[in-house]
């Protein structure tokens, strides 16, 4: 009983140090986030090159709340957006063409975060549904300029208890509360996606999680430098 | 000796596939529907329960004793910069700073929007722009 037992475990520990090999910790992957952790970081409005239109605003609402859970100042989104707006920057404009020194001289930010969403494909099932959400991420320091942080993924969301709802709302005619429902799904994506993010000076482990592994050697590969 | 054994398994167990398991340090409450929502909608009923639940939040980080979530108070004067009410307006500005003082620069832009300059006299576009 007792030899089965150790069996178990020495196999379950053996698992767990193969997966741990495989992923990078989050000082070798961001080397740039601990030399110079940046303390601010300002959020530009999503470009979407997904089939979804809506996605651009299930991103932009759901972004701020994990990313300062991570331990950043973030600017409020919205207020960004309309001062852009503002200024004639609207949504369309590429900001990845600006020089990143201009956003510290206006906002005052140590980074930029641009976010790509590259897929939100939504399907529906009679039992339930799922959301396909690919988005690449891409924190980029408006001292140095150069890219200190990012992610490239593909997540599949289920939405199988929302589906119902979507189907009744539908039916109901009740426009605004069926497209609301993508909401925790969009949050969810943003939290998956900053999940590799090492923390910033809010959060307790800041400077601490250095040889945390949560970055898969694979996603760098497929990431753009 | 079993039990023991058995115990630091599941101590082991837990350090290799450690999960940040840290209170949140910010309370967010239903904020992302409520700001999806008053985009969406734009009506009155829709802007209203958003500013509701800003000052929600700002009432439950007070009594959980934390920091009220960077740019909420930001949001909040914004709200009230836009419906002219500019004294309430500058009132959250000013928190913002106190609580987040690398706000200074972009919450001193807001503040001067309020003081007789319209949205499009100030030198935005041509100081993000310039060396592009």
């Amino acid at each position: 009983m007792k030899n089965r037992y150790l069996k178990v475990c020495g196999i379950c520990i053996l698992v767990a140090i193969m997966v741990q090999n495989c992923a990078v910790t989050k000082m070798e992957a961001y080397p740039r986030m601990y030399e110079k952790p940046p303390l601010s970081i300002l959020v530009l409005p999503p470009t979407n090159e997904s089939t979804a239109a809506e996605a651009q605003e299930y991103y932009q609402a759901t972004i701020t709340e994990p990313l300062t859970l991570t331990g950043y100042y973030a600017y409020p989104i919205e207020v960004v957006s309309d001062i852009l707006k503002n200024e004639g920057m609207y949504e369309t404009v590429d900001f990845r063409e600006f020089d990143p020194a201009q956003f510290k001289k206006y906002f005052g930010a140590d980074a930029v975060l641009f976010v790509n969403i590259l897929k939100w494909d939504k399907a529906y099932y009679v039992i339930g549904g799922h959301v396909v959400v690919s988005v690449d991420m891409k924190l980029v320091s408006t001292e140095t300029k150069e890219t200190i942080w990012y992610y490239n993924g593909t997540l599949k969301l289920d939405t199988s208890v929302d589906a119902g709802n979507i189907l009744i709302n539908a039916i109901a005619t009740a426009v605004n509360t069926a497209v609301t429902d993508y909401v925790p799904v969009a949050k969810k994506a943003n939290i998956q996606a900053l999940m590799a993010i090492p923390y910033g000076k809010y959060h307790p482990k800041h400077l601490k999680d250095g040889k945390m592994k949560p970055v898969n050697k694979v996603l760098l590969e497929k990431a753009d430098k | 000796m079993n039990a023991t054994f058995f115990k630091l398994t599941i101590a082991v167990f837990l350090c290799l596939f450690s999960v940040s398991c840290t209170k949140p340090i910010f309370y967010w409450g239903n904020y992302s529907q409520t700001l999806y929502k008053m985009k969406k909608n734009i009506d009155e009923k829709s802007r209203n329960e958003h500013k509701d639940e800003l000052l929600k939040i700002m009432k439950k980080s007070k009594k959980k004793k934390i920091n009220v979530p960077p740019g909420v108070y930001c949001e909040y004067g914004y709200l009230m910069y836009q419906e002219d009410n500019f004294d309430e307006a500058l009132k959250y500005y000013e928190l913002e700073k106190e609580t987040y003082p690398e706000s200074k620069t972009f919450v001193d832009r807001l503040i001067a929007l309020m003081s007789g300059k319209k949205p499009g006299d100030s030198n935005v576009s041509s100081e993000i722009k310039d060396s592009q």
